[in-house]
C-alpha cells in the first residue's frame, strides 16, 4: 500500500489503487480488465444501451419486453455463468448511464450463489461502479446474494451521482441454503456500498478527466456496433483499468478522492456490512434466528414518492415488530432455542459441536413448537406465526435529508421478495416491471 | 503487544525514546496524562453519555434482550460493532499529525460512515457536548477547542458551500473524542482503548437503568468483559478509516427503528 501514498500522477494512482483493491482482497494475478460494462444513453429520445461489454464469467442479457413499452427503462440482466460465482472468481462492472432522464434497470435472473472456496483464502469477489449523469436514473435491484459453507465473498459498489441524478439500490443476502439447514455457515461476507454526489467543480479543481478508466474512451470502437442487444461478449477488447476505488485511500482524507473524478465528490453514504466469525459471538448467534437482510438506498428526484411510501410502511412494520405480544413471543422463542441448545451440547457433547452451532440459528415455525409442547410457558403453535416476521428501519442521507436508507431483516427471503414487490409498485411507471414479482 | 508497557508509559509508544532518557520533566507531563485519561473516561464528565442506550431500549423492547445474559451478548456485539465501525476514526483524529481540516474530513466521513439515523445524532449530541466542556475543562488546549467549535457553528449555518473543508464539522462523537485526546498529548492507543471502555460502560450502565441487570451484576459484567473488550482493541485499532465496516446490522436496524418506540427512557 506504500505505493499509492507515493504515487503522484493521479492515473497512475488508479492502476494501483486497483491492484491493491486485488492484493488487499487476496486475489493473485488480477488481471486490469473489467469483466463487464454498460453505457446506457438517450437516443432519439429513448434510453439505449450503447455499449454492453461481457467477457467470462459474466454474460449481460437485454430482453427487449420486460418493461411495457410506455416506459422508457432499459432492461439489463447481468448472469453469472452457472448462476453464481466461484471462489476464486472476480466480477468487475462498470455502469455510466446518461442524463436526460436515462433510466435502466440492472438485475440478476435469480439469487447469485457463493460457492465453496477450492483452496483455502480464496475468495470470490464482485465489484461494480456507475456514474449517473444529470437527470439519469439506475435501478440496481438484484436477487440476494447466498453464500454456501465456509465460501468467502467481498464485495464493493461504489455510486457517483451527478446533480438530479437518482439511485435505487436493492442490496441483499440470505443465510446460506435454509432449506437443506445449512445457515449462517459462511466464512466471510462482506458488502461495502459507497454513494457520492458530484458537486461543481472549483475553478483550481476543474481538469479534463482522465480517461484510462473512463468507459468512453475505451468503447469508441464499439459504438459503431450501434443498441447493444445482443449483449454478447465483444470481440474488440477493451482493456480498462479495473477501476481500484477500493475506498478512502490513505494519503488523502479526502472522501471519493478513490473513486478518482477531478470534480470533488462528497459522500452520501459510505457503508459496509462485514460478517465474519470474530471476536465476540459467531455469526448465526448475532443474527438470532432471522435469514435475510437488505439494504435499500433511495436518493434523487424520482424517488421521492416510494421514500414517502417507504417511510410510512416502515413505521407500520416497526410498530408490529415491536408489540408487546409479538416482542414476548420473540423472547420465548429465543429462551426456547438456547434451551434446546442446551440439550443438545450435553447430549452431542462430544460430536460436531459445528452442527449444534448451526442448529442454534434455526427457530422456524417448525421447530419452535414442534418438540417442547409438553413445557407450560404458554407457547402454543399460534405463538409462532406471532413471531416478528421482519424488522425494517429507515434513516435519511444526503445533504437536507433528501435520500433515505432502508435497513431490512427478516426470517424468510419470501417476506423481503414480498416487502419489496409491494413497494416497487410505486415505482413501476419508471421502471416499468417489478424484477421481484415472478418466480424466485 | 505488550500491555504492562502501555501502562507504564504511553509516551514511549509513541516516539519510541527510551525511558532513562526522558528527563523528570516529561516523567510528570506523563503522570499528569494518566489524570486526565481518568478524567475523560469517568462517569462523573458531564458529556451527557447516560441519555443514550446503544441500541439496548430499543432491542429490549423488540424481545431480543430480556436478562444478564442477553445484556451480556449484546454489549460483546456492540463492542465488536464500536471497535470495527468508529475505532479507525478515533484512532485518524487522536493521531498528533492531525490538522483542523483533516479533523473536519474525517467527520464528514463519519457522517457517511453512521447510516443509522439514531447512531448518528446520539454521536453528534455526544460530541458537541465533549467538545463544549473541553473548552472549559481543558485551558492548556482552548485555542485548537475553539477553532473546532467554530467549525461546527460554520456547519449550522447552512450556506451552501462547495468543499467539504469549507462546509465545517458535525460534531461527531468518535473523533471529538480522539482528537480531544490527540490535542492533550495523549496516545492514540490510549484513546482507543478509553473508546472501548466508554462503549462498555455506556451499555451497561443503561442496562442497569432499563432494570434488565442490577448495578452489581453490571460491575460483574464490565469487569468479565475487559478482556474481550481487549482482545477487540487488538484486533481492531490502529485501521485505517477506509477499513471501518459494521458488524452487526440486527442491532443496527432495532437501533434505527429507536425513535419509533411508543415509550422510551433513552434519547437513542
Amino acid at each position: 500500500m506504500a505505493s499509492i501514498l507515493d504515487a503522484s500522477d493521479s492515473s497512475e494512482k488508479k492502476q494501483l489503487t486497483g491492484a491493491s483493491f486485488r492484493h488487499r482482497r487476496g486475489e493473485e494475478g488480477g488481471e486490469g480488465a473489467l469483466t463487464g460494462m454498460i453505457r446506457v444513453e438517450k437516443v432519439l429520445g429513448r434510453s439505449v444501451a450503447t455499449t454492453v461489454y461481457a467477457r467470462y464469467p459474466l454474460k449481460y442479457l437485454l430482453p427487449s419486453k420486460v418493461a411495457s413499452s410506455r416506459v422508457d427503462c432499459v432492461w439489463i440482466y447481468a448472469i453469472s455463468y452457472g448462476g453464481g460465482i466461484l471462489s476464486n472468481d472476480a466480477i468487475s462492472q462498470a455502469v455510466e448511464v446518461g442524463g436526460d432522464g436515462c433510466s435502466v434497470v440492472i438485475t440478476t435472473q435469480s439469487s447469485t450463489k457463493i460457492y465453496k472456496p477450492r483452496m483455502p483464502g480464496d475468495m470470490a469477489q464482485q465489484f461494480l461502479r456507475a456514474r449517473v449523469a444529470e437527470n439519469g436514473f439506475l435501478a440496481l435491484l438484484p436477487h440476494p446474494i447466498t453464500c454456501f459453507r465456509a465460501s468467502r465473498y467481498v464485495q464493493l459498489q461504489e455510486f457517483v451521482l451527478a446533480l438530479d441524478a437518482s439511485l435505487l439500490l436493492v442490496d441483499w443476502f440470505t443465510s446460506g441454503r435454509i432449506d437443506s439447514g445449512e445457515t449462517w455457515d459462511f466464512e466471510l461476507y462482506r458488502s461495502t456500498n459507497h454513494v457520492f454526489l458530484e458537486e461543481e467543480a472549483e475553478a483550481e479543481e476543474a481538469q479534463e478527466e482522465e480517461s484510462p478508466e473512463n468507459p468512453k474512451a475505451g468503447s469508441e470502437a464499439q459504438e459503431s456496433e450501434g443498441q447493444g442487444s445482443g449483449g454478447g461478449s465483444v470481440a474488440s477488447v477493451v482493456t480498462l483499468d479495473s477501476a481500484g476505488g477500493s475506498g478512502r485511500s490513505k494519503s488523502q482524507l479526502q472522501p471519493g478522492h478513490s473513486s478518482s473524478r477531478s470534480r470533488s465528490c462528497r459522500p452520501l453514504l459510505l457503508d459496509c456490512v462485514h460478517l465474519e466469525n470474530g471476536v465476540g459471538l459467531s455469526i448465526a448467534e448475532r443474527m438470532a434466528g432471522f435469514h435475510v437482510m437488505a439494504m435499500v438506498v433511495l436518493y434523487g428526484p424520482r424517488l421521492q414518492e416510494l421514500r414517502k411510501n417507504m417511510e410510512s410502511k416502515v413505521e407500520e412494520m416497526t410498530k408490529q415488530a415491536f408489540n408487546r405480544r409479538i416482542s414476548s413471543a420473540f423472547t420465548a422463542s429465543l429462551k426456547k432455542e438456547k434451551e434446546k441448545n442446551h440439550r443438545h451440547h450435553h447430549h452431542h457433547h462430544n460430536n460436531n459441536p459445528a452442527a449444534a452451532a448451526t442448529e442454534s440459528s434455526l427457530p422456524t415455525a417448525a421447530t419452535s413448537d414442534g418438540d417442547h409442547g409438553s413445557h407450560g410457558d404458554g407457547v402454543s403453535s399460534n405463538c409462532a406465526s406471532q413471531l416478528p416476521l421482519i424488522f425494517a428501519s429507515c434513516s435519511p442521507i444526503g445533504v437536507s435529508d433528501e435520500g433515505l436508507v432502508v435497513r431490512i431483516i427478516a426470517r424468510s427471503t419470501e417476506t423481503v421478495y414480498d416487502f419489496l414487490t409491494e413497494q416497487l409498485a410505486t415505482v413501476v411507471s419508471l421502471i416499468g416491471a417489478c424484477p421481484y414479482s415472478s418466480s424466485r | 503487544m505488550d500491555h504492562a508497557k502501555q501502562n507504564k508509559d504511553p509516551e514511549e509508544e509513541e516516539d519510541g525514546e527510551p525511558r532513562k532518557e526522558q528527563d523528570v520533566h516529561t516523567g510528570r507531563r506523563s503522570v499528569m496524562q494518566e489524570w486526565s485519561t481518568w478524567q475523560l473516561i469517568d462517569s462523573i464528565l458531564p458529556t451527557g453519555g447516560f441519555a443514550h442506550s446503544y441500541g439496548l431500549e430499543a432491542a429490549t423492547q423488540a424481545g431480543l434482550v430480556y436478562d444478564a445474559s442477553t445484556v451480556s451478548t449484546f454489549a460483546v456485539t456492540t463492542l465488536e460493532n464500536a471497535g470495527a465501525l468508529l475505532l479507525p476514526f478515533v484512532c485518524s483524529a487522536s493521531k498528533q499529525t492531525t490538522t483542523t481540516e483533516d479533523w473536519i474530513l474525517l467527520d464528514s466521513e463519519l457522517h457517511a460512515v453512521l447510516t443509522n439515523h439514531v447512531a448518528r445524532a446520539a454521536s453528534l449530541s455526544q460530541g458537541k457536548a465533549l467538545i463544549r466542556l473541553a473548552s472549559s475543562v481543558f485551558p492548556e488546549i482552548t485555542d485548537e477547542v475553539k477553532s473546532m467549535r467554530a467549525c461546527i457553528q460554520e456547519k449550522n449555518n447552512k450556506k451552501k458551500k462547495t468543499t467539504a473543508a469549507a462546509r465545517g464539522a458535525h460534531g461527531h462523537h468518535a473523533i471529538v473524542f480522539g482528537r480531544l485526546f490527540g490535542l492533550l498529548g495523549l496516545d492514540s492507543l490510549t484513546a482507543q482503548r478509553a473508546f472501548l471502555f466508554l462503549s462498555l460502560r455506556d451499555v451497561l450502565s443503561a442496562a442497569t437503568r432499563l432494570n434488565l441487570v442490577g448495578p452489581m451484576e453490571a460491575a460483574l459484567l464490565q469487569h468479565r468483559h475487559a478482556s474481550l473488550a481487549e482482545a477487540v482493541l487488538v484486533k481492531y485499532a490502529n485501521r485505517g478509516v477506509e477499513d471501518a465496516y459494521q458488524t452487526a446490522p440486527l442491532l443496527d436496524t432495532l437501533q434505527g427503528a429507536h425513535n419509533l418506540l411508543f415509550s422510551r427512557l433513552f434519547c437513542s
